[in-house]
């Protein structure tokens, strides 16, 4: 309610200064897009017991696939295919890698991320040879479609029917359910006759093939262009966002759009001619990072996890 | 008696090469400039053998506390012998080929083979591991095998990361052996080279021990890139802003920049202790506040006159001075590796590292052997927040160029490796030298293998991050075993 109250506040305050709402609300479901996907994902997957906390790197790597399958394929469809295909493929090397390497899914999340900050210049570099920059034709965008919004991205709703079915997964089958017992007592969901590291597997590959529509998305339908540092934590806020809503993937939904505002706030700010010279740039910036950070404090406390949450699982 | 002989030897050993770099350092001897342009100096061994000499001193002051100090002296002195020996093998073969460089081309001759102080050395490294290994073999190979199976599994690790760097630059048409052979020459390949590599080691082995300490505590501290940030932008404002005494100087901006690091890591503990909030998401928010905040305070407040790209450089009374005319390399090694050594002696040799690490490996049981689980966790970050200042600041007042670039490209992505560092390292400060070594090394000669391959250096980092998934996966090695069984 405070958040709604916030955001509805600052839109006010906003629409004196000058700023339509709606440009800044068509902004926000751009910047929740990606967090909504990663965020959706990963909350199949903490429900499962895994946690990834290498969100980050998936999106800059898969990012980057969205491009290259673009460039390759000279179509956006085929951009959006190999990103998807991209981030199913780390989905499922991560499982496998947790479930039966054994890994401290922490530790291998924090490498995730690094080799997509290191490897993504090296690629930028051999395939499309300028450091740090790609940006895409318009034709190998994704079209947008009319809404009384404005022109919007078709992703923006097809993330908000993943949160809804990932809801309805987690919620309402029997495979949501077994889901859920491989977070909490896989134990059980063995003695059941259900493979846990299967099931582990498949929603590490579910987490990640979401992700990465979320960063094929990020450089196909919104940025049109893929840089170094593009991804900017956002990795993190939409860590930030499944923990917030307590790995229920509509309050995932409902966090996405508070991160996504406080972006598509800065993002709208920072280019406001007449704030910029009162508000120095740099803390405009800082908006997501802090709300995110803030948020995350207050929302916390009440919030339980799945008991085996980050526990390899062996079988006895 | 004897042990303390080889104590007294070997240290003398160690500062033989110094001696007369000292010399030359002083203009009483012509400084000659190799062919990578750097200013060597004969004899050639003095950066290979220096961090050994600090290791060695250390050492003995640590076996003092030890229980079992006669087999400590003992590794010690066999494995500081080794490094000697082959910094004197390094240093001779580069001297050389130096020296033959310059007869075939100026006609000079072989002067650089004149110098005793590196057979010198060489004999005392010999003396050294004979000595050593004389006293108690049993032990002495009991011990090595201890060791052996962390740096096996790190080695394995790294040899995977490197393989798969390999497998991409094929990918993409690079030539994976020119660029490794001169990613390592230009790393490893010279004097001037190891000086650089140590230099860009400096920073590494301190954001390691950031990460390193908080696993010990059993919390994922991946904050050093901002506390680094801000330690950096402290040492330009009281080293470059501010006119002190010499001696003073230095001390006040150093001590600043690890004050700001730890006031940036306080807010992720005290989240920690009150609200439960997880580490790794609260560190990487004032990442990246403080990558916008440091920008702002070095564009805004101390940006250099006539030249707003940099902020001011840090006077002449705040910096640490050179070790090697022509690299970056300065005493803020020392400094950096006596922290590392503190560090270690606090973790394993005080009650209160005991706690931390209690705490990190079996939370329940610390808190019924009533040690205060919330001040482990302070404790943690505050010792996390020291070290990334310190980074911070070796890369502003310890290295040549003494400012910060706006855009903060000397600083960004330090914390960061730092994490990879720490695990190559085992989560150990000193393992944490060898490794910073080895990472700045990679970092280093990165550059070259752009310069002679065109292979764009970032991806060292990507090797980094599959070395560090490679080590988060323990079973990787078990399974070579079993094959190789």
């Amino acid at each position: 309610m405070v958040a709604l109250a916030a955001i509805v506040a600052s839109l006010y305050v906003l629409n004196q200064v000058g700023l339509s709402p709606v440009t800044l609300i068509g902004t926000t479901l751009l910047a929740m897009t990606p967090l909504v996907f990663a965020a959706v994902g990963e909350c199949i997957n903490e429900k499962a017991g895994m946690i990834n906390i290498g969100l980050e790197g998936v999106l800059l790597m898969t990012s980057f696939a969205g491009v290259f399958g673009a460039r390759r394929f000279q179509n956006w469809a085929g951009g959006l295919g190999f990103g998807l295909l991209v981030g199913t493929l780390i989905g499922f090397l991560f499982g496998v890698i947790c479930v039966y390497g054994l890994a401290d899914q922490i530790v291998a999340g924090i490498g995730i991320n690094i080799l997509a900050a290191g490897i993504i210049p090296y690629l930028l570099m051999a395939v499309f040879a300028f450091p740090g920059l790609h940006v895409l034709p318009g034709y190998l965008r994704v079209p947008q479609i009319s809404t009384p919004l404005g022109l919007l991205s078709p992703m923006i709703f097809v993330a908000i029917i993943a949160a809804v079915l990932a809801y309805v997964l987690l919620n309402k089958t029997l495979l949501g359910i077994r889901i859920r017992a491989a977070g909490e007592k896989p134990e059980a969901l063995d003695v059941a006759g259900v493979r846990v590291d299967k099931m582990r597997i498949f929603t590490s590959t579910l987490g990640g093939a979401l992700c990465g529509l979320g960063g094929a998305f990020m450089s196909l339908a919104w940025f049109g262009a893929i840089t170094k540092e593009m991804v900017a934590g956002r990795g993190f806020i939409a860590l930030a966002v499944v923990v917030c809503a307590g790995l229920n993937p509509l309050w995932a939904l409902a966090a996405s759009f508070i991160f996504g505002f406080a972006d598509a706030l800065a993002i709208t700010v920072a280019i406001t001619p007449g704030v910029k010279e009162v508000i120095p740039f740099y803390f405009i910036l800082m908006i997501p990072y802090l709300v995110t950070l803030v948020v995350f404090a207050v929302a916390i406390a009440k919030r339980r996890f799945p008991q085996a949450a980050g526990k390899p699982y062996v079988r006895e | 008696m004897l042990l303390a002989i080889v104590l007294v030897l070997s240290i003398v050993a160690c500062f033989l090469p110094w001696l007369k770099m000292d010399a030359a350092i002083l203009g009483e001897e012509p400084i000659k400039r190799d062919i990578y342009g750097y200013d060597y100096i004969v004899p050639l061994g003095a950066p290979y053998t220096a961090p050994v000499a600090i290791l060695i001193v250390i050492g003995f002051i640590l076996s003092a506390y030890s229980f079992k100090r006669i087999q400590r002296i003992i590794i010690l002195n066999v494995v500081a012998g080794i490094i000697i020996l082959v910094g004197v093998i390094a240093s001779l073969g580069y001297t050389a080929s130096v020296a033959f460089a310059d007869v075939f081309e100026k006609g000079g001759s072989f002067q650089a083979w004149g110098d005793y102080g590196i057979y010198l050395e060489a004999l005392f490294g010999l003396l050294m591991i004979i000595i050593g290994a004389l006293q108690k073999p049993k032990v002495l190979i009991k011990h090595l095998r201890g060791l052996a199976r962390p740096i096996v599994e790190s080695a394995v690790a790294v040899l995977i990361g490197l393989l798969i760097g390999a497998l991409f630059m094929i990918a993409s048409g690079y030539d994976p052996i020119i660029a490794y052979s001169a990613l390592f020459k230009g790393a490893f390949g010279n004097p001037g080279a190891l000086a650089e590599t140590l230099a860009y080691a400096t920073p590494l082995m301190l954001t390691a021990i950031t990460f390193a300490v908080g696993v010990k505590t059993g919390l994922f501290n991946i904050g050093a890139e901002g506390q680094l940030y801000i330690g950096a932008i402290g040492a330009v404002a009281v080293g470059g802003a501010i006119a002190l005494p010499a001696g003073l100087h230095i001390v006040a901006a150093t001590v600043f920049a690890m004050f700001l690091g730890v006031l940036w890591a306080l807010p992720v503990a005290l989240l920690k202790i009150w609200r439960g909030a997880h580490e790794v998401i609260s560190t990487i928010m004032l990442n990246w506040v403080a990558y916008h905040l440091v920008m702002y305070i070095a564009i805004y407040f101390l940006a250099q006159p006539g030249s707003a790209e940099k902020t001011l450089a840090a006077l002449p009374s705040a910096r640490y001075s050179l070790l090697m005319r022509g690299t970056s390399l300065t005493i803020v090694v020392f400094v950096a590796m006596a922290f590392c050594i503190g560090i270690y002696i606090l973790l394993w040799r005080t009650k209160l590292g005991y706690e931390l690490r209690l705490v990190g490996t079996n939370p329940d049981a610390a808190h019924y052997a009533g040690v205060n689980t919330r001040r482990a966790i302070l404790l943690s970050f505050v010792i996390g927040g020291l070290a990334a200042g310190l980074a911070g600041a070796t890369q502003v007042i310890g290295r040549p160029g003494w400012f910060l670039y706006a855009t903060l490209g000397k600083v960004i992505g330090l914390g960061f490796a730092g994490i990879g560092i720490a695990l190559i390292g085992r989560n150990h400060p000193i393992g944490g030298i060898f490794a910073s070594v080895f990472y700045g090394g990679m970092l280093h000669g990165g550059r070259y293998m752009e310069i002679v391959e065109g292979v764009c250096s970032e991806l060292v980092v990507g090797i980094q991050g599959v070395i560090i998934v490679a080590l988060a996966t323990p079973s990787i090695l078990a399974i070579l075993r079993r094959r190789l069984r």
